[in-house]
């Protein structure tokens, strides 16, 4: 057990019968409180396939995982742990019957298909291309796949907040104080949500935003669904709540009365997942409906001189100044200043190498935080990690399949053996080039392009291989014989599936893997992250063919193509959990700040890159959607200002810094450089921040 | 001494894989190794099963749960004739068993969880079954479609897991009153063979002798060093392990004979999926 405080010690040996609400900023023990709740509930006799732990996404729940998974802990039945996409999917798998004909659903004899992010990216693509060409979204400069998920979003914005998704439309367009023009395009979301949601109910398709709806129009007030549901559970614990959306409080609300005890945890400073519909106002509101309320104040993360650090950000932001610190304390902050932004990278990579070779600070304690992670990023950081022998883990979730250069080698096989399923040109010299690197062993660039040039036809824009064996012997020597046997096979293998029978396209992935690419002499061999790549291609192939109907009416052909073509536009990934979950835990993190802030994991040393960037507090450019305008805050006729926008943007940066000072033990290096690097100069919002209560610090000792 | 993920919980799918190959167990549990699986054309096939016995679990559980059979039957009869014959089958055992087998208070999917030594051991149960006499009753829902032989049913793992756990953790289900060996049994029933279910009575014995087998077995497993969870002899357990290709084993496929005998083991050799039926959560 934990060291335990005496307010801590108070939350968990409440009686029973009580309805808590516990609250207080990050870090100040709240989650390793209501994890012992748990175990002191499981200790007085509640029957643990009694107790629900209630979290927005299913990471926060692991420190409760991990407690249940000890030995100590008493035998019994299980705690369940859900959210609410958990619990919405779970009961409708469950009561589909129920529903299917009153939710009116097409095929009223069929089971439900629940949509990946990829399918349902997928089938609004289907949906929405002929408009585009009809000159729907034309003034709108922006990549179809945002297109596409930005009203996917309005979508799962309009069944989180609880209103019907008719209104998406409106709504925009009585906020909008801009140009006129935009208000059509207002329209056209509104048009294509209609489309998809139609289809999605003509073929039983559920995406996220239709399973959270049925869930809460339907089976929530089901008696039937209430009774088995409020009858399983009879005591809760919510942490995180205020990363939760309004539905999920309303549930919450309508249920804590029947619970024989229930604790929710909610932190202040929080709600990150405001673009996810997170409403930390919705969620302080459940605190009326709690009896007993507990805040705890005093940070069990947090060194003196980050507390003083953060007094000092508070001043910057609008707080009174903070008294003069009892003694000087060793800084808390330091700066990396360069010039050039590769020097920056360069200085970030020698101080993690420092930390963790001079001061023993294990790499797993160390993150490196971004406004964006790009792949330019991402690559220049594992390389000069990589020089000092650092392992380095990153979290992006939403990269799509395509950028991984092993996947698009898988593709282009597949694009060469089944050369009709892209459109005639969409194969270029260069993609020949990066796959034969990818897949034969020993070969180097200079050679991959000579043989790329010399064996890469096309025939009416559609592309073919020619044999090694028709290249003049001088270029085939030095291209080297041995290359070239591993070309032939492998240009032979693509020959004979072009030639037999089509397959499932996750067919012919294995086979090109199990057969060829895996084998000694490939590039594939032995490799293990090759492997899962390749695994994560056949699943989502997998999840692709799985979520047709018959009542679709397409073939494998069509499906296969529909697929490469949907993979080769660089639609996002489903996410693939299994590849976190096994991720090297004894690296350095490098990941986009709010997707660090969500893992809610302190660390001893944080490193903030590119401070002068206004990425860290400006919101996303969305022209489709807008989170704040469709909140359950958001007041019928007003218009979203510029002053709006400038205020989320200084509630984004307090919100970030703060909840990033708070998950640190030790120090934080600010990493700025004077240009960017894209070569503009940088003068964001956070770098006046950081000076400001710097100068204040410094002022005060 | 082996590094499991803090959170790991020994259920009878990871025990069974290291008693059939402890490679597969260190792969897969230890090294969380993702490997595309290498099925050819059966791939579907086991896959088409894999999604029907879900399905025929997903219906037992929507039953137990008081779902109108009128409801359910349209979705049934729509999917596959197969599926609608199993959904029969159990419509009849289910009325023939109301007072018997299924008579008294019913736990459909629960999941039972007790530590045992250094580690945690896992049970999610199909259906439990608290009778009014204080007998209880375990009943899984198997869609094999050989019948395993009464041997090859009790040398698994499952048969030893489940009413070992339900007597170590049946208290918090009984009022708190600990659940006695001699009060449990445990019935697989066949949707394929509904007329030839196969009862294993527990008892203090056998109680003793799984919890001895259970802590040896898990005790080895924490014991080995990563190098000494070796490949298993026997090819012909490859045959459908998503690591074949990993491991350079080449494709035996299994006689018909031995597929007979193993129906059940063989299942156990499939992807994650198959094994996790019924231990799906969100």
């Amino acid at each position: 057990m934990p060291a335990l405080n005496r307010q801590q010690l108070e939350v968990i040996q409440r009686p029973l019968g009580e309805r808590c609400f516990l609250e207080g900023k990050a870090g100040c023990g709240k989650t390793t409180a209501a994890v012992e709740r748990l175990l002191y509930l499981m200790q007085a006799g509640v029957p643990a396939h009694q107790i629900l732990i209630y979290v927005p996404q299913r990471t926060v729940a692991q420190p409760y995982r991990q407690a249940l998974s000890v030995p100590g802990v008493m035998a019994g039945g299980a705690v369940t742990i859900l959210t609410l996409s958990g619990l919405a999917r779970r009961t409708i798998e469950t009561f589909w019957p129920l529903v299917v004909e009153q939710a009116a659903f097409g095929q009223a004899d069929e089971w439900p298909v629940f949509l990946t992010l990829e399918t349902a990216q997928y089938f609004m693509a289907k949906l929405v291309q002929p408009l585009l060409a009809q000159g729907y979204f034309a003034s709108v400069n922006l990549h179809p796949n945002r297109l596409y998920s930005q009203i996917l979003d309005n979508l799962n914005k309009a069944a989180l907040v609880g209103f019907p998704h008719t209104e998406i439309g409106e709504r925009l367009k009585e906020a909008w104080s801009g140009s006129p023009g935009q208000l059509s395009i207002y329209d056209d979301v509104q048009t294509c949500a209609n489309l998809f949601r139609a289809f999605c109910l003509e073929h039983n398709l559920l995406d996220f935003s239709l399973q959270v709806e049925i869930f809460i129009r339907y089976l929530w007030p089901d008696p039937l669904v209430r009774q088995h549901i409020q009858s399983q559970y009879r005591h809760l614990i919510a942490d995180n709540v205020e990363e939760d959306a309004p539905v999920s409080h309303d549930i919450l609300r309508q249920w804590l009365p029947q619970f024989d005890s229930a604790l929710l945890v909610y932190d202040h400073g929080g709600g990150y997942r405001v673009f996810l519909g997170a409403d930390p106002s919705s969620a302080y509101s459940l605190k009326q409906a709690c009896e007993v309320h507990f805040t705890f104040e005093t940070s069990f993360v947090t060194n003196a001189a980050l507390q003083r650090f953060e007094q000092s950000l508070l001043w910057a932001f609008g707080a009174p100044p903070p008294a003069p610190p009892p003694q000087t304390l060793h800084p808390p902050i330091q700066p990396l200043f360069e010039r050039f932004y590769p020097q920056m990278l360069e200085r970030v990579a020698e101080e993690v190498a420092q930390c963790i070779e001079e001061e023993g600070i294990p790499p797993s304690q160390i993150v490196i935080l971004a406004p964006y992670l790009t792949d330019a990023l991402r690559f220049t950081l594992a390389d000069l990690l990589e020089k000092r022998q650092i392992p380095l883990r990153s979290h992006r979730p939403s990269r799509a399949l395509r950028e991984e250069a092993e996947i698009r080698c898988l593709l282009t096989f597949a694009a060469l053996a089944y050369p009709e399923a892209l459109p005639p040109n969409t194969l270029q010299e260069f993609d020949l080039i990066a796959a034969l690197l990818q897949a034969i062993d020993g070969l180097d660039l200079a050679r991959a392009s000579l043989l790329a040039r010399i064996v890469f036809r096309k025939t009416d824009g559609l592309p073919t291989l020619s044999s090694f064996e028709q290249i003049q012997a001088d270029v085939q020597e030095r291209i080297t014989y041995r290359v070239g046997e591993r070309y032939e096979r492998l240009r032979r293998w693509l020959e004979d599936a072009r030639s037999a029978e089509p397959e499932e396209l996750e067919i012919f992935f294995v086979r090109l893997f199990d057969e060829l690419l895996s084998q000694p002499g490939y590039g594939f061999y032995r490799k293990e992250r090759c492997g899962e790549l390749t695994a994560n291609l056949v699943e989502s192939a997998r999840k692709f063919r799985q979520a047709f109907r018959e009542s679709m009416n397409i073939s494998m052909e069509e499906r296969n193509r529909e697929y490469l073509r949907m993979v080769n536009e660089g639609l996002i990934a489903a996410q693939y959990l299994r590849s976190w979950q096994a991720e090297d835990e004894e690296a350095v993190l490098i990941s986009p700040a709010y997707t660090y802030l969500l893992s809610n994991r302190p660390v001893e040393v944080q490193f903030w890159l590119d401070i002068g960037s206004s990425g860290w507090y400006e919101r996303l450019f969305q022209p489709l959607t807008q989170p704040y305008v469709l909140s359950r805050r958001w007041q019928k006729g007003q218009v979203w200002t510029a002053d709006d926008e400038a205020q989320v943007a200084a509630d984004n940066l307090r919100r970030i810094t703060l909840g990033l000072v708070a998950r640190c033990r030790q120090r934080i290096y600010l990493g700025y450089s004077e240009y960017s690097a894209a070569g503009y100069e940088q003068r964001g919002d956070l770098l006046r921040v950081l000076q400001d209560s710097l100068e204040m610090a410094v002022r005060r000792t | 001494m082996l590094k499991l993920p803090p959170d790991f919980i020994f259920s009878q799918a990871s025990l069974q894989d290291f008693l059939t190959c402890p490679r597969r167990f260190y792969l897969r549990y230890v090294r969380h190794l993702v490997w595309p699986s290498a099925g050819g054309g059966e791939a579907f096939e086991w896959e088409w099963r894999l999604s029907l016995a879900q399905d025929f679990h997903h219906l037992a559980h929507q039953k137990a749960l008081g779902l109108p059979d009128q409801l359910l039957e349209p979705l049934v009869q729509k999917r596959s004739a197969e599926l609608f014959q199993w959904w029969r089958q159990l419509r009849e055992f289910w009325q023939a068993e109301q007072e018997a087998t299924l008579g008294g208070r019913r736990y459909p999917e629960l999941t039972l969880t007790a530590p045992l030594g250094k580690i945690r051991l896992l049970a999610k149960y199909d259906l439990l079954i608290a009778h009014p006499d204080g007998q209880w009753s375990i009943i899984d829902w198997k869609t094999a479609q050989q019948r395993p032989s009464t041997r090859a049913l009790h040398s698994l793992v499952q048969s030893r897991l489940y009413p070992y756990l339900l007597v170590r953790a049946g208290a918090s289900l009984n009022a708190g009153k600990a659940v006695e060996p001699e009060q449990v049994s445990m019935v697989y029933w066949f949707a394929n063979h509904p007329d030839n279910p196969e009862t294993i009575l527990y008892s203090q014995a056998q109680f003793q002798a799984d919890e001895d087998f259970l802590l040896r077995l898990t005790e080895e497993i924490l014991g080995r060093r990563e190098a000494d969870f070796e490949q298993t002899s026997d090819e012909r357990a490859c045959a459908y392990c998503p690591y074949r290709t990993y491991c350079e084993r080449a494709f035996v496929p299994p006689s018909s004979y031995e597929v007979e005998e193993n129906a059940e083991l063989l299942e156990l050799s499939l992807p994650q999926d198959w094994e996790q039926i019924g231990e799906i959560e969100y």
